[in-house]
């Protein structure tokens, strides 16, 4: 039997769809229109007529391989599954700490780190705006005696941490540092991330702490100080989950992040730096969301737009340079409040595109989370959710088991062109940082945002529990958890007491020096490790810099 | 005539909180709606938002909360518009825990409206909060 040639499998195609054209008047579709939450159309059937020219080795490749579309290691989960890891912080650092020893004391599972929203706005505690969200929403960092409380158990070259915080970033890097040294661990020997992209910030989350292009200046002195001392830790996490979180799209979630990962990569090429010599300790942080092929496809789309992006563009000539990890924590948005149990299968189906999408990384969202810090019970669910995946589902069996779906490819195609389309208006604006200040990162995610928003408000999509299938009781309560508000004064104390302990003319010192060097173009790095060993606070650091760099002011719009 | 009068509402989160979806999502149905929206955005302190509501003479005050702890600082907003004798509805929007919410309710917060409102209800409720409070 001959094969059949594509003009024959095209013209087939086209009888088939006149029949499903017919078949659709007797039976009609449950919706006007399907696509992804994103707008690209869905056909009714993909078919190998969906990939004509495809080259496999061009655009798909091995996994291991150049463009790294299948996956960025020869071996992936054959090998070594994806870290799992649980988001932690609350309260102080020692409640901190004793849930950080409950989380590593789970086999498999590794600790990230939020931050309170104080110290992602370089407040202290005792600020009187810090006031009501000290320890409320994450860990509370005052000053080295902070970190070095909330790691006493652990070691930072034995387990890798994870802070979840960028526009901190240039304080945090040295206060681990600074931890490290005291406990005698080599620099070269610190393990763990951090965020430490505070362009991701000023469109999405509002944290940030000094204007634009001095914090991206602070961002990249801690990369370039990173690369060349602390050769096993991730300094940059580029971040697509703020702006997913925000409302933006799974484009988008591509597009941005990777404009933003392209003006620090031309902000350290600029210095000197050998693109081979730094790409490899870069990462991406994003949100395991809703519209599962599409997830799976943004995955795919995305590794291999950053793999041109890093050999084209930038001319790097090392696979580890362009094979590009990332973390996917999985949506907070698309949980609800209402009938939280519901949220274990969302997070569930988040989980299992982002495995299937190839993640190195995955923080499974406890059910919880739309009602405030999770509960041990929240946490231990959100661990089941990936340990049944990894040891029940077989899923982990292969490498990118829909590769060759027709539906995923063509999907992966579309998400990258789309995402091209971006990153090129927004070089034409200038790079990231023009299109951040002329508000269009903004309005592009506002504009995503209420069209999804007003879909959900006219039913043409829908939220179980929320504009569907709802429940006015409904039978499992569940307990929510309150972070204690005499935490905060236990906090302060603690920072009174510190302020009082500490050799204040060392502290003075210290930060003369830093303004010294941060009125210089030299790398503050070294200047702020003895910041901080002087336990200099993150406000006084803060203040310090913002004397010299002023401070960002935002207008809020709608 | 003062039934012409545009409904005037301040929009703000006060205190650490920076979730602002919702505020900026009920802020758009109730512009769109015909309301003149005043948007003072996240972080802000009691202090300003009181200040600002005196100044431009709004009607409603929006507030909104999605993280732990944030309850003291709206409190504060109730508290210091009794204080200047400048005192009208207050409405909040988020999620809180029932200690937070019957605290709240002490200090005399009109209306809360928790997830999954539809955004009419709340354009709604201002409008009539709005018209009675002008008697």
């Amino acid at each position: 039997m001959s094969r059949t040639t594509h003009k024959a499998l095209a013209d087939r195609m086209c009888r088939w769809e006149k029949e499903y054209e017919e078949a659709r008047k007797k039976v009609p579709p449950r919706r006007p229109k399907f696509e992804t939450v994103s707008g690209l159309e869905i056909k009714p059937l993909y078919t190998p007529v969906d990939m004509p020219e495809q080259d496999y080795l061009q655009e798909s490749g091995f996994p291991g391989e150049y463009p790294f579309t299948r996956g960025i290691h020869h071996t992936m989960y054959r090998s070594q599954l994806w870290k799992m890891r649980q988001i932690l912080g609350y309260g102080t650092p020692k409640e901190s700490r004793e849930m950080m020893n409950y989380i590593y004391g789970h086999e498999d599972f590794l600790a990230s780190w939020v931050l309170d929203t104080p110290t992602g706005l370089g407040l202290d505690s005792d600020d009187p705006r810090a006031k009501g969200g000290v320890g409320q929403s994450g860990v509370p960092i005052d000053s080295l005696r902070d970190v070095e409380e909330a790691l006493a158990d652990i070691s930072l070259d034995r387990v890798s941490l994870s802070i979840n915080n960028s526009p901190t970033g240039f304080f945090m890097i040295p206060m681990l540092i600074a931890a490290a040294d005291k406990k005698g661990i080599p620099r070269a020997r610190i393990r763990g991330s951090i965020h430490n992209d505070p362009l991701s910030q000023y469109p999405t989350n509002h944290l940030y702490i000094l204007p634009v292009e001095p914090a991206v200046r602070l961002a990249v002195d801690a990369v370039e100080y990173c690369c060349q001392h602390l050769p096993l830790f991730n300094p940059l996490v580029i971040g697509g989950q703020q702006m997913r979180d925000s409302g933006c799209n799974a484009i988008q979630e591509i597009a941005f992040p990777i404009a933003n990962g392209i003006t620090y990569v031309q902000a350290l090429v600029d210095r000197g730096l050998n693109i081979d010599d730094f790409a490899p300790r870069l990462s991406f942080q994003f949100r395991g969301s809703n519209d599962f092929f599409e997830e799976i496809a943004k995955y795919r789309a995305f590794r291999r737009v950053w793999a041109k992006t890093m050999k084209t563009r930038f001319g790097a000539r090392h696979s580890r340079s362009m094979a590009i990890r990332f973390h996917a924590q999985t949506s907070g948005i698309a949980l609800t409040a209402q009938q939280p149990l519901n949220n274990i299968i969302r997070t569930t189906m988040h989980t299992l595109a982002a495995v299937l999408g190839g993640a190195q990384s995955i923080g499974a969202s406890p059910y919880d989370e739309s009602l405030g810090l999770p509960t041990r019970e929240a946490i231990a669910m959100a661990f089941n959710i990936q340990q049944v995946i990894a040891e029940e589902t077989g899923v982990e069996k292969t490498i990118d088991p829909l590769g060759g779906s027709y539906f995923i490819e063509d999907l992966t195609n579309r998400l990258e062109k789309a995402a091209w389309d971006y990153i090129e208006r927004i070089d034409a604006m200038g790079g990231a940082i023009k299109a951040l200040n002329n508000g269009f990162i903004q309005s592009e995610i506002a504009k995503e945002c209420y069209r999804y928003h007003d879909k959900i408000a006219s039913g043409e999509e829908s939220i179980v529990g929320v504009n569907k299938f709802r429940l006015d009781t409904h039978p499992a309560a569940i307990t929510v958890f309150e972070v204690d508000p005499e935490l905060e004064k236990t906090k302060i104390a603690n920072l009174t007491r510190l302020r009082k302990e500490r050799d204040n003319e060392q502290v003075a010192g210290a930060l003369q020096k830093l303004r010294v060097a941060a009125e210089s173009k030299e790398n503050l790095m070294p200047v702020m490790i003895d910041t901080v060993k002087a336990y200099a606070t993150v406000g006084e650091i803060s203040m310090t810099l913002k004397q010299i760099f002023g401070e960002f002011h935002e207008t809020f719009t709608f | 005539m003062e039934n012409a009068r545009i409904i005037r509402v301040l929009m703000a989160k006060v205190g650490v909180d920076i979730h602002d979806v919702g505020l900026r999502l009920v802020s758009r149905a109730l512009r769109d709606s015909g309301i003149e929206v005043i948007y003072m955005g996240i972080f802000k302190e009691p202090e300003e938002v009181v200040s600002a509501a005196i100044q431009e003479d709004v009607d409603v005050i929006g507030l909104g909360a999605l993280c732990g702890g944030c309850e003291q600082r709206i409190a504060e907003v109730k508290e210091l518009l009794k204080a200047r004798k400048a005192d009208r509805p207050v409405i909040v929007g988020g999620i809180f825990s029932p200690r937070a919410s019957a605290m709240l309710k002490a200090t005399g917060i009109d209306r809360f409206f928790g997830p999954g409102t539809p955004v009419n209800e709340i354009v709604s409720y201002v409008k009539s909060v709005a018209t009675t409070a002008r008697g």
